[in-house]
């Protein structure tokens, strides 16, 4: 139920005021609370802190600039429209806008995909970058010197399908293919490289 | 099924094709090791996109900032004010866990099969009854979810109940037919086809099927004249199998 009238204004206005000192120092989770309730200025700082993460992931996987900040753009609305959705025990801010991102970003390539998929299996080798070409843009342009190195103790393998199923977006099947090992191998392979990143980034929920 | 518990790194990073995802999130919203794991498995991935921050340029702002000026904001679920009044874990307990999963599963379902999530969320919102029925469906002990795809057509879900008391029946980017024609629903059992509803004419559909589905072999969907027909003027163009 809506609020009314005088009690959202003083509400908004006290919302406002807690922003203006803390937006910028707010974590994204404190942050969304206030989007939630229509705060603007909450949302400005929560772009600050997430858009070039959003960013960066959707250009790995989309590749065409302008088509990867239409993804951004419309990633960074939804967070805008949904906040009130964001169930903070189900995961972190950064880790919803991050996931929804991702997906989007999978959306735009296969439903691209799809169209060219109609016409003949050509959409297939269209889109075989094959994993050097995404392993080089990605260690390439890696600015955390710490994600760099977690990548390094990974196996070979497990670093191939972790860059390929999360820079590449492909689905764990197609990296199954493209590295020609079994599925279940692939799967295994995503979930203890995975785990070898968390222990080793001393990631914490 | 103990094969599920294996997906949580694909799951994390996002690497299931849409019916695995749907499966894996069935099992998600009853596994707490899984759940947990793949908690601290999406943080990790969210690291990994971190590291590949690239400094966004001023007019991307300037028009997400136009867009949120006329964007309405959604309003918080009823379980999400529930749970907020009982605090950061309190959607564990029951009923808001009940709640909050069925909603979750919804909403999964929804994103899983693309652009559902406005549709389903307005329903959540809209029709109480409804959701009843589709959460008393998903939360359902043993559901199973049965897809098929047609070239052309788009692809459907069916996720029913174990005793096959019920199913709701999921589509998205069905291709759209003329106005005076409707694509209308039926369960088939033993080559007899009965009727489970009119779903419009392509699109998004969501529809609860409550009877009539023990014991049947399929779901399909045919192409009607408008106002639906009595028993299937033509074949299925799109059949999910439920075996």
């Amino acid at each position: 139920m809506p609020l009314t009238g005088p009690r959202r204004a003083r509400s908004q206005a006290r919302q406002g005021a807690i922003a203006s000192a803390d937006a910028t120092a707010s974590s994204p989770d404190d942050l969304l609370v206030l989007i939630a309730r229509g705060d603007q200025r909450a949302f400005e700082a929560f772009y600050g802190q997430v858009a070039g993460s959003v960013l960066g992931l959707v250009r790995r996987i989309v590749r065409d600039p302008a088509q990867s900040e239409e993804v951004t753009q419309e990633v960074l609305v939804e967070v805008w429209r949904t906040a009130s959705r964001f169930d903070p025990a189900r995961g972190s801010a950064r880790s919803w806008v991050l996931a929804m991102a991702h997906r989007r970003a999978v959306d735009r390539v296969r439903s691209a995909q799809s169209a060219v998929d109609r016409d003949d299996r050509a959409g297939r080798d269209a889109r075989q970058p094959a994993y050097d070409e995404v392993a080089e843009l990605v260690e390439s342009r890696l600015e955390q010197e710490q994600v760099r190195r977690a990548l390094t103790t990974l196996t070979q393998l497990q670093r191939e399908a972790v860059t390929l199923a999360y820079y590449g977006g492909y689905t764990y099947r197609e990296v199954a293919e493209l590295l020609d090992v079994p599925l279940g191998t692939v799967k295994t392979r995503l979930r203890d490289g995975l785990i070898r990143l968390r222990d080793y980034l001393g990631v914490e929920v | 099924m103990t094969e599920l518990h294996t997906m949580t790194g694909a799951y994390a990073a996002d690497a299931l094709p849409d019916q695995e995802r749907v499966v894996f999130e069935q099992h998600l919203a009853t596994c707490q090791t899984c759940e947990q794991e793949v908690r601290e498995l999406r943080e990790t991935a969210a690291r990994l996109a971190d590291a590949v921050s690239v400094p966004p340029p001023a007019a991307l702002w300037e028009r997400v900032r136009q867009d949120i000026a006329t964007t309405r904001q959604l309003p918080p679920t009823l379980a999400d004010r529930r749970a907020r009044v009982r605090g950061r874990h309190a959607w564990q307990r029951l009923p808001g866990r009940l709640l909050t999963t069925a909603a979750a599963a919804l909403l999964v379902i929804a994103v899983s099969l693309g652009g559902l999530t406005l549709s389903l969320a307005n329903r959540l919102d809209r029709s109480t009854a409804e959701n009843d029925r589709i959460k008393a469906v998903l939360l359902a002990p043993d559901v199973q979810t049965h897809t098929a795809t047609a070239a052309g057509v788009g692809s459907g879900t069916v996720v029913a109940s174990g005793e096959r008391q019920s199913a709701v029946f999921v589509a998205s980017g069905l291709r759209r037919v003329p106005s005076s024609r409707t694509y209308q629903l039926w369960v088939i059992d033993s080559g007899h086809a009965r009727s489970a509803g009119l779903l419009g004419t392509g699109g998004q559909v969501t529809w609860v099927i409550d009877s009539g589905l023990r014991g049947a072999d399929a779901v399909g969907l045919t192409v009607e004249p408008r106002g639906g027909s009595p028993q299937p003027t033509s074949t299925p163009v799109l059949l999910v199998d439920l075996a």
